[in-house]
């Protein structure tokens, strides 16, 4: 008896190693796979399975995660990865860009001389956006206390939004706020003027 | 008496669920464009928006809320930024869930929390995995995905999983 049990379980035992096997490969792995950001800086991506966690940091390094959360590391390529994504690639948004007024000392509409170039480019930028999303965050330099700068720096971008609305774009779709003397572009000493610092910074998303 | 009474409770919350519901429907209809999540900025083929309270197909300009569905048909895409900056493409036969989405434009505080049901997704992360790392996340069937910062794309393997 012994000697014709043990065949069937043998053979029923392949039979279940050769089902999981297939389900195994009938599903492919979900894939994940780093891509340098378009600056071309890589960050890095911490993936989590149900059997642990693996770290992908180099451009084009990947993980392939099988159905039963076994993990695999993979390699691809620039033109790898365009073959295969392409068409997923070119469906992002455009990048962000963002344009910087800059404001004569005290004032929130005077703005400095070079800014009429920035403001056709803008212009330009603003004519072919794809619903564009425009972000005005206002600025000053450390001169002043700052409840006074708060005030200025939401007049410079209430000021510089009030002319993007001039210029057609819908008042629903930008957003402003002041961060008065917060952010200095150029770091000086409090109660510095300093022209690089009077500024409204627009960002076109 | 008692049954009676139990109907008339029922009826009552019926009502208020109603209600409720109506005045969620009218929120959001109100609601200001900058409380949107993001924004549709490119589509090819068929695109869908699913959320409670109906679907629609999307177009440049449609608002994405938190919660929203997004659903891709073959050969097609959709590309959307989020309000912190984080841009997301979808590829085709995609459905993804903005499951919890929110910025604060002043501390770059927030959440977004994002899942890929089936198809591919790209992503370059924006001010919130900057700010905040550990405040995004983005799922797969099988994975859940920590971002440091970068871009990356996800592709979900299984083809079979339907759109839920």
């Amino acid at each position: 008896m012994k000697a014709v049990i043990r065949p069937q379980r043998l053979a029923s035992a392949a039979a279940f190693v050769t089902l999981a096997w297939l389900s195994g490969c009938s599903t492919p792995p979900d894939k994940i796979i780093l891509l340098p950001d378009p600056e071309g800086k890589v960050g890095a991506v911490v993936v989590h399975s149900a059997n642990g966690e693996q770290t992908i940091d180099k451009a084009y390094a990947g993980v392939d995660v099988a159905q039963n959360g076994t993990m695999e590391k993979t390699m691809d390529s620039q033109s790898g990865v365009q073959a295969r994504y392409g068409a997923l690639l070119a469906a992002r948004p455009p990048r962000p860009m963002t344009f910087t007024l800059f404001f004569l000392f005290d004032s929130a509409t005077e703005l400095a001389p070079e800014s009429p170039a920035t403001v056709a480019k803008l212009k330009a930028v603003l004519a072919t956006w794809p619903a564009p999303q425009v972000v005005v965050i206002g600025h000053t330099d450390l001169a002043g206390s700052q409840e006074f700068n708060d005030r200025l720096s939401l007049r410079r971008a209430q000021s510089a939004a009030a002319f993007l609305v001039k210029q057609g774009i819908p008042a629903r779709q930008i957003e402003i706020a002041g961060r008065g003397k917060r952010e200095p572009l150029v770091q000086t000493a409090d109660g510095v003027p300093h022209k690089m610092n009077r500024r409204v910074v627009i960002t076109i998303q | 008496m008692r049954p009676q009474s139990v109907t008339h409770v029922l009826r009552v919350l019926i009502l208020a669920c109603g209600c409720m519901a109506a005045a969620t429907v009218l929120a959001a209809d109100a609601a200001n464009p900058a409380d949107a999540a993001g924004v549709v900025k490119t589509v090819k083929g068929t695109v869908r928006i699913e959320r409670a309270g109906g679907s629609s197909g999307a177009a440049i300009g449609s608002d994405v809320y938190s919660s929203d569905r997004v659903v891709t048909g073959p050969e097609s895409s959709v590309g959307i930024t989020l309000r912190d900056t984080t841009q997301l493409s979808a590829g085709a036969n995609t459905t993804l869930e903005l499951d919890q989405f929110a910025f604060n434009s002043t501390t770059h505080d927030g959440v977004l929390h994002a899942s890929v049901k089936r198809g591919s997704l790209s992503v370059i992360s924006g001010k919130l995995a900057h700010a905040n790392p550990d405040a995004v996340r983005f799922s797969t069937p099988t994975t859940t995905l920590g971002v440091r910062g970068t871009a990356f794309i996800i592709e979900v393997g299984d083809k079979g999983e339907s759109a839920r």
